[in-house]
């Protein structure tokens, strides 16, 4: 039970930091919130979910940039992409001996990569789709047409890129909606992968990323 | 037997299917009473407009009530694309 004990010592330690460092809880959260509001609640296109994607795009930044400058377990080199050792983690998932890492575990670094991956190809896709106009702008404009003023279109300047540009914003919506999709699967995967992981490790894995360390325990 | 009867029908439907929707490069105007108006005669009766994307997008049902989204250009008041909606 010693890697269960060593969990409590934080950062350098054998095992993942309990809990991990507020940035890191607060963006995780956040996003996968904004990843089920845009992709299976509100309405594709509307002011809220374009609010919501120009805000996934701040909390990306701002993880980015801790993953550069933020505590050990939070940058990068902690977890860097190897998918060998990310599939020698499956294997020994299977015979329920995994190995405890002090960050992300190979195969879950390979599910934050393709998470951000998708994160970065919706949000800049979304951002091709609307022409790159902030949500205060297209709500006006949104506001106007259904008062049956559409002027304010007319005077936005937009769109006079022709049948080529509407290829491309046509392109961009499909990549937009195959990797918003594909992202919805990877968060279930990643799930999936967070139960298993937990009982084999018989430890929960959820929450260290929630509040982080019952102290008395 | 079978298949005079579906060359009739099929027949019998072309004039249908030619003028039952707009086509992408009518002008149908460039605002909403005008435009109500030019897709009710091509066969689309219009339940509301909104702005996508910097152009309007309007949505409109066919004879047979399918909902199809008739994108006009603000500017000309032409059709730019028409998609069923699914």
């Amino acid at each position: 039970m010693a890697n269960r004990d060593s969990s409590s010592q934080g950062a350098g330690a054998l095992s993942p930091p309990d809990p991990w460092d507020p940035l890191v809880r607060a963006s995780h959260w956040l996003i996968a919130g904004a990843v089920i509001a845009n992709g299976l609640i509100n309405k594709p296109g509307g002011t809220i979910h374009i609010w919501i994607g120009w805000a996934v795009l701040g909390l990306l930044a701002l993880r980015f940039v801790w993953g550069l400058f933020g505590p050990a377990e939070a940058r990068f080199t902690a977890f860097l992409p190897d998918p060998r050792a990310a599939v020698s983690h499956l294997l020994a998932l299977v015979r329920s001996k995994p190995k405890e890492y002090p960050s992300h575990n190979p195969a879950a670094a390979i599910m934050v990569y393709a998470l951000w991956g998708c994160l970065v190809a919706v949000t800049a896709t979304g951002l091709v789709m609307t022409g790159a106009r902030s949500p205060v702008t297209i709500a006006e404009e949104k506001a106007a047409v259904a008062a049956g003023d559409w002027s304010v279109l007319v005077n936005a300047d937009n769109h006079d890129g022709g049948a080529e540009m509407t290829g491309f914003r046509e392109a961009a919506e499909e990549v937009h909606e195959v990797a918003a999709n594909l992202m919805l699967v990877l968060a279930l995967i990643h799930v999936a992968g967070v139960v298993v992981e937990s009982r084999s490790l018989r430890r929960n894995l959820i929450r260290p990323m929630v509040f982080g360390r019952v102290r008395n325990k | 037997m079978l298949k005079q009867s579906l060359a009739v029908l099929c027949l019998s439907l072309v004039p249908v299917a030619a003028h039952a929707m707009p086509v992408v490069g009518d002008t149908v105007g460039t605002n909403p009473a005008e435009a109500t108006a030019a897709l009710a005669k091509a066969g689309c009766t219009v339940k509301e407009f909104e702005a996508e994307d910097g152009q309007i997008e309007a949505k409109c049902t066919d004879a047979s009530n399918k909902l199809w989204e008739v994108y006009i250009d603000p500017k000309s008041g032409k059709v730019t694309n028409i998609k069923a909606d699914d």
